[in-house]
């Protein structure tokens, strides 16, 4: 699904440059269920959002469904990404100004989706989460691990194929925590590929496969 | 040096009123290291701020080396912590508009500090927390582990007495969290007196006390019998 | 989708109520001013525009050559109408119209001083637009004693019945009232209240010889012809006719209140006061809006995460801003519609806001606010929408510089206009206090103008002596006019010793009592005044320094002169004074005592210091009342009189104010906003200063620093505007201030003291700030 061929990230700093990443080479199959791990500094985050076409590698290769993303535009870009990502952030990242109902609904409402489906795949979604009660209050109205879910629930709604997940527990306690990484589990028993990056070791048993990066290496 | 009696603070929001600090009693000497432990909401940041005099007590006293100052003015309160207590916080809180090197600076622009005694003070930081090579960056092309460096070493430049960390490696990895608890280790066994919040247990053992907050009120205190070093 | 759009624009305004409130009242006040502006400008520019054969209609102007000069004036002969009309076939129609002096009006009980009297050509209702309610334009002058009135005379005179077919007398004349018109519009510039026939005006003696030019000739061009055309023949067609050294032109109807009167300067210059002011309230929105669409940028990137295209963010931010600028445009409307009376009453006129009357306008600024909206939406959505989403989400964006160097140049451009407006306003005063205060050359304070009716004239030095026995009163004179009022001119009849025979030059002259020279406070320089005791003074003249000039003669008293046929001396030279306002140069100007029979009014001066000038007037009044008890007793002062010919620009004094007083407190909003949304973007700074130590003054100074130093920019932006702009107006004028420094100087401080003030809350109070609250803790 997911080709990275000598990916490479670096920001310019003064004269020099300081690298984020270094010759990256990972293949991700449909399906799996991968955690990026390493020390701060070590480039996740980056590698996480390059994946998910946020950010462009400075040199290498992607390929994404056979796609050479590396060369498309950025309107091109956004369309694969509309269609097949998902993203769940460390800090909630929800839209103030919106319900719960209204958040779920913005994904949907930017890919076309009809009025009445719409409202069918919100309300299984909020049924799905338990959080059919809170679904017109505002994010400021809720807690932290509440917010999370919604973010979490956001990502989802349109069932992507691949869903890459930035510290999705950071700041949650571990009960609020475990129900995140079940919600994943099952996500990825009914075929969505899952790409996290955490600190966490219990999150990180979630998954099957484990990446190490070190200083912007692949460290194995 | 740090003497609390039934300190109290009330927080009041539009819809309801919180007790934070619940006639707190706390005692800290000169050179101890205390770390204050307690789930969330609990009140250990309000400590904290009330010991730094960010923020003033609802009620109770509070004795800083020797002087009751729960209802000094704004000015003396910024005048005495800024001679004598250094910060770290959990989020860094670095100005990002200035580079490693200014930022470390600024607690001594605000002392008047002059400028060949600011230069030598920063750079000697720099070395100890080993960012020299980071001195010109801007806080957001740095990893969290190196922000929180450069918020030691601006806590230490002015030398203070006392440092108040508040869950000082709460968003770091276990590497640098380690380096960042042993640089406190370090700045405690030659002589500055520290009270750090955290969550972590393995972290709070690294003080020679522990004290543990639970809705507004300390219910624990263990006194370590060994000294990290 | 639109609905979500909808919804989240009103959370947002609601949820920032300051700063929505910040740039709804700024737009709305700035919209209010071009409103209003705006309704005065198209009534001037629709001057005279009701007429039906408007775009046919043209005026006679004489442009009459003297020797050294040419001037220009709107007066022609009698006869010039009727010719025309005969022998020019494009000129379809003509007509004269004369406006006659003040004359008792009676009807019944009703008498009253009328100023408003005309005579005119029966062709004059066929070829101008002045409805009929009673009667008709075939029927207005059946007979030779005929009177058409208006609507408001009717009533003044008739009540509520029927005038037609009654009489009315005018002075000595009976006439009967034949038509009532309509009320003129405030728009025309010819006005009148009631108009007699011509031929009755010639019957009575007026002059209709070719070099009478007392009248006003109006002509009706046929459909297809062109005035142009007919300008190039008129000047030999004139000389066929008349042997003056004269040459008539066709001027347009609208030409007349636009150029001749210049009515167009004065629109320039309003509409350009509107423009500044709404364009600094556009900018101020614009301002606001990208400075606090940067606070959303998290949400953009991540509404680009989710899933939405440049597109969908455009069309986002776009309707935010037009939502809130149509908001503004209500609030505007209402609040004209609020200020309307006080407008009137600054103006003068009679405006309304109905839709029928200003679709022009009401489209016009319609334009304006969606031009605003489409502007302030368009480049926040343009600029975040191009970043990406990663950086903002990251935090490696730094919010605030978004659009930094945009905003930075609105504030300049702001901050500019706002100095021009108060420089302008600096200088407009100075120069008007200038124009009243500045020697005129006579003394106009405490002196009473009293026009000569009945038989006065004859009885005239019995009533002086009795004027003055009253201890309040200094003097007592009379002449044929006054400086700024009434003054014959001549320049046919005008000859001196030595003078060459072709000079042809135009002289002003005064007839007066011996003793006007003395009372008006006019200075001699040479030889003397005219004296009571000499009796071969009423034969000789006194000239002013610019008549001399005009004659030439190097040593003038002692020397012959000639005016209208009588012979006499020079015997004095009296030193300059003003004939007419500021505007103009002083005239040449002859004085001489005789003949008494064209003196027009009796001067009194009222000593100075006396306090109680009402009971002087009603001395003089009563004293009236016994010798012309027939007649009302009216008077004026003379400094009043000359205030009046200021009336345009004290209207635009007073009009700049306000314009000026606007402008800046949109302008203040606009930095009040800017500043507020700065300290709240820093806020989280300010925090972590304030916890290292920064004192208040330290948090403020860094706060204002960058205001302060906009504020100066702005100003070397804007002075050397300010300077040529001031310079071209003060050259309208004979008699002007020097431009100087001061009233530069004096803007500078003011705007950078109010900057100051406006910032200085909202920076005092992020200082004082409590660090608690603004830390960030997870």
């Amino acid at each position: 699904m997911i080709k990275l061929k000598g990916i490479s990230k670096w920001y310019k700093t003064g004269f020099s440059n300081t690298y984020v990443l270094r010759r990256i080479n990972i293949d991700v199959e449909e399906g799996e269920f991968i955690t990026i791990m390493g020390p701060s500094g070590a480039g996740k985050s980056t590698l996480l959002h390059i994946i998910g076409m946020l950010d462009t590698a400075s040199e290498g290769e992607y390929y994404f469904l056979d796609s050479e993303v590396h060369k498309l535009n950025e309107k091109k870009r956004s369309a694969i990404y509309k269609e097949n990502l998902g993203f769940v952030f460390q800090s909630y990242h929800l839209i103030d100004e919106l319900t719960v109902y209204e958040n779920l609904e913005t994904p949907l409402l930017y890919k076309k989706v009809k009025s009445g489906k719409r409202k069918s795949m919100v309300c299984d979604i909020l049924d799905r989460f338990q959080i059919v009660g809170k679904k017109d209050l505002f994010p400021g109205q809720l807690s932290g691990g509440q917010q999370q879910l919604v973010g979490v629930a956001r990502a989802i709604i349109s069932t992507p194929r691949l869903l890459l997940a930035d510290e999705p527990t950071g700041n949650l306690h571990s009960e609020q925590g475990k129900e995140i990484m079940d919600i994943f589990k099952k996500l990825n028993g009914e075929g969505t590929t899952i790409i996290q990056v955490t600190h966490s070791e219990v999150n990180a048993s979630y998954s099957r496969r484990i990446i190490k990066l070190f200083d912007g290496w692949i460290k194995d | 040096m740090i003497k609390t009696v039934d300190l109290v603070k009330i927080h009041t929001t539009e819809e309801v009123e919180t007790t934070a600090l619940n006639e707190v009693n706390l005692e800290v000497k000169e050179g101890e290291f205390v770390s204050v432990m307690g789930p969330s909401g609990c009140g250990k940041t309000t400590l904290l701020n009330i010991l730094g005099m960010i923020d003033n007590p609802s009620d109770g006293e509070y004795y800083l080396l020797g002087e009751e100052v729960s209802k000094y003015s704004e000015r003396k309160r910024a005048n005495l912590r800024k001679n004598n207590i250094g910060f770290v916080f959990q989020s860094f809180n670095l100005i990002d508009e200035l580079t490693v090197y200014e930022n470390i600076e600024l607690p001594l622009l605000y002392l008047k500090v002059p400028s060949r005694e600011r230069k030598k003070r920063v750079g000697e930081a720099l070395e100890h927390m080993q960012i020299m090579p980071r001195k010109n960056h801007f806080p957001q092309q740095l990893s969290g582990g190196q922000q929180q460096r450069v918020a030691v070493a601006r806590a230490v430049v002015a030398r203070p007495k006392m440092i108040l960390a508040d869950e000082p490696t709460g968003n770091l990895d276990s590497k640098n969290g380690e380096e960042v608890m042993s640089i406190l280790g370090d700045l405690n066994a030659a002589g500055t007196t520290i009270i750090m919040v955290t969550h972590s247990p393995s972290y709070a053992e690294f003080g020679n006390r522990i004290v543990h907050l639970f809705d507004g009120q300390i219910v624990t205190e263990n006194i370590q019998e060994k000294f990290h070093v | 989708m639109l609905k979500n759009y909808f919804k989240i624009a009103l959370r947002n305004i609601y949820r920032h109520k300051g700063y929505s409130f910040i740039n709804i009242a700024g737009l709305a006040i700035g919209m209010v001013c071009s409103i209003l502006i705006m309704l005065w400008v198209i009534d001037e520019w629709n001057y005279d525009r009701f007429h039906a054969n408007e775009a046919y209609l043209y005026r006679i102007v004489t442009e009459a050559h003297y020797t050294d000069e040419t001037s220009h004036f709107a007066y022609t002969p009698a006869m010039l109408a009727s010719a025309l009309k005969e022998e020019m076939p494009e000129i379809k129609d003509a007509c004269r119209l004369a406006m006659l002096r003040q004359r008792l009006m009676k009807h019944g009980q009703n008498s009253y001083y009328e100023n408003g009297l005309g005579a005119a050509d029966p062709s004059f209702f066929d070829m101008f637009t002045f409805p009929f309610i009673r009667g008709s334009p075939e029927s207005a002058f059946p007979e030779l004693h005929s009177i058409v009135i208006t609507e408001a005379l009717a009533i003044k005179y008739f009540g509520d019945k029927n005038p037609i077919g009654r009489h009315m007398q005018l002075d000595d004349l009976n006439l009967k009232v034949t038509g009532v018109i309509e009320n003129i519009p405030q728009n025309s510039h010819i006005q009148f209240d009631a108009l007699l026939p011509f031929e009755l005006l010639i019957s009575l003696g007026a002059p209709t010889h070719w070099g009478g030019h007392s009248y006003r000739t109006y002509v009706l061009l046929e459909p297809g012809a062109s005035h142009h055309q007919i300008n190039q023949t008129l000047p030999a067609w004139t000389e066929a006719h008349t042997p003056e050294p004269v040459i008539y032109y066709l001027q347009s109807l609208t030409d007349i209140h636009l150029h001749y009167d210049g009515a167009i300067t004065y629109i320039y210059i309003f509409s350009v006061i509107a423009a500044f002011i709404l364009i600094i309230a556009c900018i101020n929105f614009m301002n606001l809006s990208t400075a606090r669409s940067a606070t959303r940028a998290p949400e953009v990137g991540l509404r680009k995460v989710i899933g939405a295209g440049r597109t969908d963010l455009i069309r986002q931010f776009f309707g935010e801003s037009m939502l809130l600028t149509i908001i503004a445009f209500i609030m505007a409307i209402i609040l004209s519609e609020l200020m309307l009376p006080a407008f009137n009453t600054l103006t003068g006129k009679q405006f309304s806001l109905s839709i029928s009357n200003n679709i022009i306008t009401l489209s016009g600024l319609v334009l304006i606010v969606l031009l605003t909206g489409i502007i302030s939406g368009s480049y926040p959505a343009f600029f975040l929408s191009s970043f990406r989403p990663v950086r903002i989400l990251r935090g490696t964006w730094k919010s605030g510089s978004a659009g930094l160097w945009f905003r930075r140049i609105l504030v300049v451009v702001q901050f500019s206009l706002s100095i021009i407006l108060i420089v302008g306003t600096i200088v407009v005063h100075n120069q008007i206090k200038y124009a009243n205060n500045k020697s005129l050359g006579f003394n106009k304070e405490h002196l009473i103008s009293i026009p000569i009716r009945g038989d006065l004239q004859q009885k005239y030095l019995s009533f002086k002596s009795e004027l003055l026995q009253n201890r309040a009163i200094a003097g007592v004179t009379a002449g044929s006019g006054m400086p700024g009022g009434p003054i014959d001119g001549e320049w046919g009849q005008l000859d001196w010793e030595g003078k060459d025979p072709n000079l042809v030059t135009y002289m002003y002259h005064y007839s007066i009592d011996h003793n006007y020279i003395k009372t008006f406070g006019m200075k001699i320089i040479q030889g003397r005044d005219f004296s009571a005791d000499i009796s071969s003074d009423t034969l000789n003249f006194i000239l002013n320094e610019a008549a001399v000039l005009a004659t030439g003669l190097e040593s003038p008293v002692g020397k012959r002169f000639t005016l209208l046929y009588r012979t006499g001396t020079i015997i004095g030279v009296a030193k300059d004074f003003h004939t007419f306002s500021m505007h103009h140069d002083i005239g040449p100007v002859i004085l001489r005592m005789m003949p008494p029979e064209n003196w027009r009014y009796i001067f009194v001066r009222l000593k100075p210091g006396f306090s109680n000038i009402n009971s002087a007037v009603q001395f003089i009044e009563n004293t009236w009342n016994r010798f012309l008890p027939e007649f009302p007793f009216e008077y004026s002062f003379l400094d009043e009189n000359f205030s009046e010919s200021y009336s345009n620009e004290l209207r635009m004094g007073k009009i700049l104010n306000y314009g000026t007083m606007m402008g800046v407190l949109i302008a203040c909003l606009g930095i009040f906003g800017l500043v507020s949304y700065a300290a709240e973007q820093r806020t989280k700074e300010i925090g972590i200063r304030k916890v290292l130590g920064a004192s208040v003054l330290h948090i403020v100074a860094m706060l204002t620093r960058e205001i302060i130093m906009l504020g100066l920019i702005a100003n070397l932006v804007a002075w050397p505007l300010a300077w040529y702009a001031m310079n071209r107006w003060l050259e309208d004028f004979a008699y002007r201030i020097n431009l100087g420094w001061a009233p530069f100087v004096i803007a500078a401080l003011l705007s950078v003291a109010v900057a100051l003030m406006t910032v200085s809350y909202q920076s005092v109070k992020s200082a004082l700030s409590d660090p608690v609250k603004t830390l960030r803790y997870e």
